[in-house]
């Protein structure tokens, strides 16, 4: 039958789903004491400046309803920057403020997609954030002011007005497959591939883009650009492969995602880490994922001191994940 | 590993479980489908007064075996109160009797009716003399003008029965009438004045009172005929000119012009019957003879509960069944559903609305509430406001469907009453915040697959068969607690990933 077929081609080609990623990785090799660390973005900051990983600057954060009226002050001497909330989950609820708009009756904020917002539109979106509408479970929240990323001018031609960020999933410490979320017009300046973003994989050796997949497809062109979006060197790739190796000394969490962006003055800033990174990473890599993590699982086994230290996990990966694209079907 | 404890746990809990299951279908007999239960009736009456603080005493008619149907079992529960049965000319009674009561009182009857053979008309072997009733003045004077006035069309008793009867049901009464029925009479009244006059006229009748031994009543409302003494036999007739055949179903309780409950010491009761078809042989022999203790309550762990209690239970106990589809639906299968367990609290309205009205109801009222929650967002509330107000209008909504619907003569729409609000509010903000953020076609497909998750779950959950087997055999819960455990440990891939993750299912298989 073709789709008992199916499913046993996807078990040897070690893609990993759902099911398995929840109950043989993130509950076993996860641990809920440490889900507040990447859950709160503002914890997962403290870390990761801590270890000397750079991260957004942070313009101030509000936590009560009534501090909200500080906002006009923290954004003072600001010409942009980001809201966002601290528990945020799939880039839900975040503003990119690129400017202000004068003549009308107030200063209003000009967003990334190119609409523009009231000061009193942004106040009830900062007090939607504190009352928990876009976090995990609908908890309380804080509001993050940060400052906005430059995106390096590489990016200008693959990604539509907004930050094209680079997504690294680690295995205790050892990148184990990445990809970079490229904005689209239809993603509204997003890099989420839920919203219509694009996701490329990235070759781990060499840091160069591999296929792209757009809603699942595979494409080789930007949508709304034109430009390829194969075969683009990403910058300061092995300072991303640093980052992305010691973020499992940051949170202890065995299996993470680390989401990271190239800002034209600081270079790789990390944005975030995720506990539950998604799975379209695979498709945009045209490889499973479970090949890599055993490989890994193996050799924590059978030589764990190979993996000891950020820099040896690295090589680990470099040496052990070229890519191994899985043919693809036609139609 | 934790594998192994998973299983070890699921292998116990099926194992007990069906162990149990085996026991009662195999050696006590227990039927597994709802048709193979014969015809048993459980009844349950609750009365509740309140005592003024001296003796208190109630009377209650108690019923007495009939050539079609046979008492299997009563028992009285009635805390302090002692029991005594008489036997009056109406019927025989049970007086429940206690020195010292005050507030709220309440005194449970219940008896088991077995149902055999077919209701000819009783005989009439207590040819007990019918007292004309204590009519005075006007009310005597329409009496015997309505006696006079049908004695010229009915010659035999049941003949002139059935004008009285059909004077009296009529729409537009005549004065004497009237004055004899008094306002809005019920099929209670028509039978009782009937009765009346015909012992004016030296005819013996006797009001019947019982109720309709059918399933899915509630509440039960008491049914009354009329029983014209003839030829030797009782002739039965109902207060309905147009149906004046006594159904099968009705049983008699009691008989005369009394109420089922009196009070002495008390204010007026409140009674209330409950009328469930009984379980099965099994139990019912279980219940009749009370032989060992321990056998009673493994097996007939739910029938031991009183009936208003049972009935909840055959709704909540297939809960799980519903809940267990609903894993698989979203593990197994990787359908997408608004919130873990609304559909099936869904499905759950939809077993007292109907699949289909439920699915009309349910999307009429979240597309209002959409609606107007999606115009709320310009409003700027603060988040608990907001979902009170969405909560308010959906309470209004379904205020507003169901006198829609009365207008209409829809009696679906008045079932949307059922809806369990709270669920459909946090649906509507969960699926404003969804079109916001992901656009109208990601929320309407959520809407969409809940929806159609809902309605699977509810042609499972109402199935009688279902209902049947997790209400008689409460011990298949474990074995829907081991597969759940399994469940819980499942790690391939869903039915849907096998269609997003296609382009990596190249290479040899």
């Amino acid at each position: 039958m073709e789709i008992v077929d199916r499913y046993r081609r996807l078990r040897a080609n070690g893609v990993l789903g759902l099911n398995r990623r929840n109950a043989e990785f993130q509950l076993v090799h996860n641990r809920r004491k440490y889900y507040p660390l990447v859950d709160d973005k503002l914890q997962s900051k403290r870390l990761a400046i801590q270890a000397g990983i750079a991260v957004p600057t942070l313009y101030g954060a509000i936590e009560y309803p009534h501090q909200v009226r500080t906002f006009d002050a923290i954004v003072a001497g600001h010409a942009d920057f980001v809201v966002k909330p601290a528990q945020g989950s799939g880039g839900d609820g975040i503003l990119v403020v690129v400017g202000r708009e004068e003549g009308r009756d107030a200063a209003a904020y000009r967003l990334a997609d190119g609409t523009a917002i009231t000061p009193d539109e942004m106040h009830f979106h900062v007090n939607n954030i504190l009352a928990g509408t876009f976090s995990l479970g609908g908890q309380p929240d804080k509001a993050l002011i940060e400052r906005r990323i430059r995106f390096d001018p590489l990016f200008k031609d693959i990604a539509f007005q907004g930050v094209p960020d680079i997504r690294i999933i680690v295995f205790f410490g050892v990148p184990v497959m990445a990809m970079t979320r490229l904005p689209t017009r239809e993603s509204a300046g997003k890099a989420n591939l839920h919203q219509g973003a694009i996701g490329a994989g990235i070759d781990l050796t060499t840091g160069r883009t591999l296929n792209a997949v757009w809603h699942d497809r595979i494409i080789t062109n930007h949508p709304d650009t034109g430009v390829p979006v194969s075969g683009v060197q990403i910058p300061h790739w092995d300072v991303l492969l640093r980052h992305a190796a010691r973020s499992y000394e940051l949170t202890h969490l065995g299996y993470q995602g680390i989401d990271m962006v190239l800002d034209s003055e600081e270079g790789p800033v990390m944005l975030e880490l995720n506990a539950r990174p998604g799975l379209s990473i695979q498709i945009a890599n045209g490889e499973g994922l479970g090949l890599r993590l055993d490989r890994v699982s193996t050799e924590l086994r059978d030589a764990p001191e190979t993996l000891a230290d950020a820099d040896a996990r690295v090589r680990f990966a470099k040496d052990n994940f070229a890519p191994q694209p899985v043919a693809v079907p036609q139609g | 590993m934790k594998n192994r404890a998973v299983y070890a746990l699921a292998a116990m809990f099926a194992a007990a479980g069906l162990a149990l299951f085996a026991y009662k279908v195999l050696t006590l007999e227990f039927p597994l489908t709802p048709g193979e239960v014969p015809d048993n009736w459980d009844v349950e009456t609750r009365v509740t007064f309140t005592a003024r603080g001296g003796p208190a005493t109630v009377r209650l008619f108690v019923p007495s075996n009939t050539r079609s149907h046979s008492i299997l079992d009563q028992s009285f529960v009635s805390r302090g109160y002692a029991l005594a049965t008489e036997l009056t000319p109406e019927g025989r009674t049970a007086r429940l009797a206690r020195h010292q009561a005050k507030g709220p009182q309440t005194v449970y009857f219940r008896f088991l009716i077995h149902r055999a053979g077919p209701s000819g008309p009783p005989p009439q072997t207590d040819p007990a003399p019918v007292l004309p009733p204590k009519w005075t003045g006007r009310r005597l004077v329409a009496a015997h003008a309505l006696l006079d006035k049908s004695r010229d069309e009915g010659k035999t008793a049941t003949g002139l029965a059935e004008i009285l009867i059909s004077r009296l049901a009529s729409a537009q009464p005549d004065d004497a009438a009237r004055d004899l029925l008094g306002r809005n009479p019920g099929p209670e009244r028509i039978v009782g004045v009937a009765a009346g006059i015909l012992a004016l006229g030296g005819v013996n009748a006797r009001p019947v009172h019982g109720i309709a031994l059918e399933a899915g009543q509630r509440p039960v409302h008491t049914v009354h005929w009329l029983e014209v003494a003839e030829g030797g036999v009782w002739r039965r007739m109902t207060a309905d000119p147009a149906a004046p055949e006594v159904p099968a179903t009705w049983f008699p309780w009691w008989r005369g012009s009394a109420k089922l409950a009196q009070i002495d010491g008390g204010g007026a009761p409140k009674v209330r019957i409950t009328v469930e078809r009984a379980a099965d042989r099994a139990i019912v022999e279980s219940l009749s003879t009370d032989s060992v203790q321990a056998r009673n309550l493994l097996t007939s762990a739910m029938t031991s509960l009183p009936l208003e209690v049972q009935r909840v239970y055959r709704v909540l106990l297939v809960v799980p069944i519903g809940v267990l589809l609903l894993v698989v639906l979203r593990n197994v299968v990787g359908l997408k559903s608004f919130g873990t367990f609304m559909p099936v609290l869904i499905a759950l309205a939809f077993r007292e609305t109907q699949l289909l009205w439920g699915i009309v109801l349910f999307t009429v009222i979240v597309a209002i509430g959409l609606a107007i929650r999606l115009w709320m967002e310009n409003l700027r509330l603060l988040v608990v406001p907001r979902l009170a107000a969405v909560l308010i209008v959906v309470v209004g909504s379904m205020a507003g469907l169901s006198v829609l619907s009365a207008q209409l003569g829809l009696a679906g729409g008045l079932s949307v009453a059922l809806f369990p609000m709270v669920i459909l509010t946090m649906t509507v903000e969960r699926m404003s915040v969804i079109w916001d953020e992901r656009g109208p076609r990601a929320a309407l497909q959520q809407a969409v697959g809940s929806l159609a998750v809902a309605a699977v779950c509810y042609l499972l959950m109402s199935h009688p068969l279902t209902e049947h087997l997790f209400f008689h055999f409460p011990e298949l819960l474990l074995v829907i607690l081991a597969a759940v455990l399994l469940l819980g440990r499942y790690s391939g891939y869903r039915l849907t990933e096998l269609f997003r993750f296609r382009p990596l299912a190249g290479g040899p298989p």
